[in-house]
């Protein structure tokens, strides 16, 4: 058993916890899994994070949350986790003390110290060194790179991207900090329907509504079936509030300059 | 803790909308289908659905669902039980099938149901009626 797993079940056995979001090996592949303590046997078949692919576990366990607001849930949060535990912490879904997260560090981020780890997507190592593609953004270029280009290009390099998009919306339904009872994006006097692509206001007010708030873990853009550099995208409205309000989501202890009303947890 | 039982589990199934076959997990938690991610380990999608595909929990507890047969009587759609509706189905198929022959009659099937079932009905439609007329709702 890993030492992972005996420290959940020492945790279940305390009391500490009463469930587990992690993975697990079922069927030759990598789940995400609710641990629970009246099975504790199923902890032998506990992955540890840094192999598998990621899930947003948080989401997971504001549904958990939401139907059982008395349970303690420990969470197996790489960095990306934690931010964005801390981020719904900040937006008022979840109390401080109601999760425990057990870190396993492993984050090419820009929002995290330890950007030299590219241990899930190690072609970010190489970010910036292919260059512009002829069209597009392309996936791997810098933020950098990007605003060395005169504005009139950058826009149409992003309209030839959002060109691609098949309104799936699976960048906002994977998007852990995605929390809202409404969305604008469903919004037909903000966003025409009955057209693909969609509406550039599409991407203009997800991007405009992830400032400030994304946590830059990249599920976004591994979900998009049409490949569009959303995390830069992203990344680029972030950093627009960085210069404004020196503020960086997903960071302890700092408070959000930006406030949402009528979000509180239904507990 | 809560006075219920705690129950979430994620069961990886494939997508009943169309052909392609998308991997996905369920998401249920306490007993009740509350939504669905993609799967990545699914060689198809490798992560990725389309916006049917993050809808493919939505019809199972939806109140538009159909739960009885329903059958077209001078007053509209009328509740119905299983036995009255199949015979109904026989006796009109046989009809029609010994007035205006085998190819009168066109089989659709559905992405919903299983290879198995899939089978089972082109079977009846080739062999049972007679007829090539067979499509499915998930051409692409």
């Amino acid at each position: 058993m890993l030492g992972l797993a005996k420290l959940i079940h020492s945790l279940f056995q305390t009391g500490e916890i009463n469930g587990f979001l992690g993975y697990k090996e079922a069927n030759g592949q990598a789940l995400p899994f609710f641990f629970t303590e009246d099975q504790p046997q199923g902890l032998a078949s506990l992955l540890n994070s840094k192999l598998v692919p990621r899930y947003p576990l948080e989401k997971f366990l504001l549904e958990i949350c939401r139907a059982h607001p008395e349970a303690k849930i420990g969470l197996l949060a790489r960095d990306c986790d934690a931010r964005a535990l801390t981020e719904l912490v900040k937006l008022n879904q979840l109390q401080p003390g109601e999760v425990f997260p057990i870190a396993v560090p492993c984050c090419p981020s820009d929002l995290h110290g330890c950007s030299a780890c590219s241990h899930l997507d190690p072609r970010s190592r190489k970010g910036g060194e292919l260059g512009l593609p002829e069209k597009g953004v392309g996936k791997f270029t810098t933020l950098e790179q990007l605003e060395k280009l005169e504005l009139a290009e950058r826009f149409r390099r992003w309209q030839e991207e959002f060109a691609k998009c098949i309104k799936c919306y699976g960048c906002r339904n994977v998007c852990p900090v995605y929390v809202c009872r409404e969305c604008s994006l469903e919004d037909e006097h903000l966003i025409p329907t009955g057209q693909l692509p969609p509406d550039l206001s599409f991407h203009l007010i997800r991007a405009v509504h992830m400032a400030g708030f994304c946590i830059d873990c990249g599920l976004c853009e591994e979900a998009c079936p049409a490949e569009i550099p959303l995390r830069l995208l992203y990344r680029g409205a972030n950093r627009i509030v960085e210069r404004l309000f020196g503020y960086k989501p997903g960071a302890e202890g700092e408070s959000s300059p930006f406030r949402k009303t009528g979000l509180a947890n239904v507990k | 803790m809560s006075e219920s039982i705690m129950k979430f589990s994620l069961v990886p199934t494939i997508c009943p909308y169309c052909g392609c076959g998308c991997g996905i997990l369920l998401e249920v938690l306490d007993g009740r289908l509350i939504g669905t991610f993609p799967l990545k380990s699914a060689p198809v999608n490798e992560g990725k659905l389309c916006l049917k595909g993050y809808g493919a929990h939505e019809f199972v507890n939806s109140p538009q669902r159909l739960t009885h047969p329903l059958i077209k009587r001078k007053a509209g759609l009328e509740e119905a039980t299983w036995d009255e509706a199949l015979d109904r189905i026989v006796a009109r198929l046989r009809q029609i099938r010994e007035k205006y022959g085998p190819d009168s009659i066109a089989f659709f099937a559905s992405a919903k149901c299983t290879n198995e079932e899939n089978y089972l009905f082109q079977k009846f439609c080739r062999a049972a009626i007679g007829t090539n007329n067979i499509d499915h709702c998930a051409r692409l």
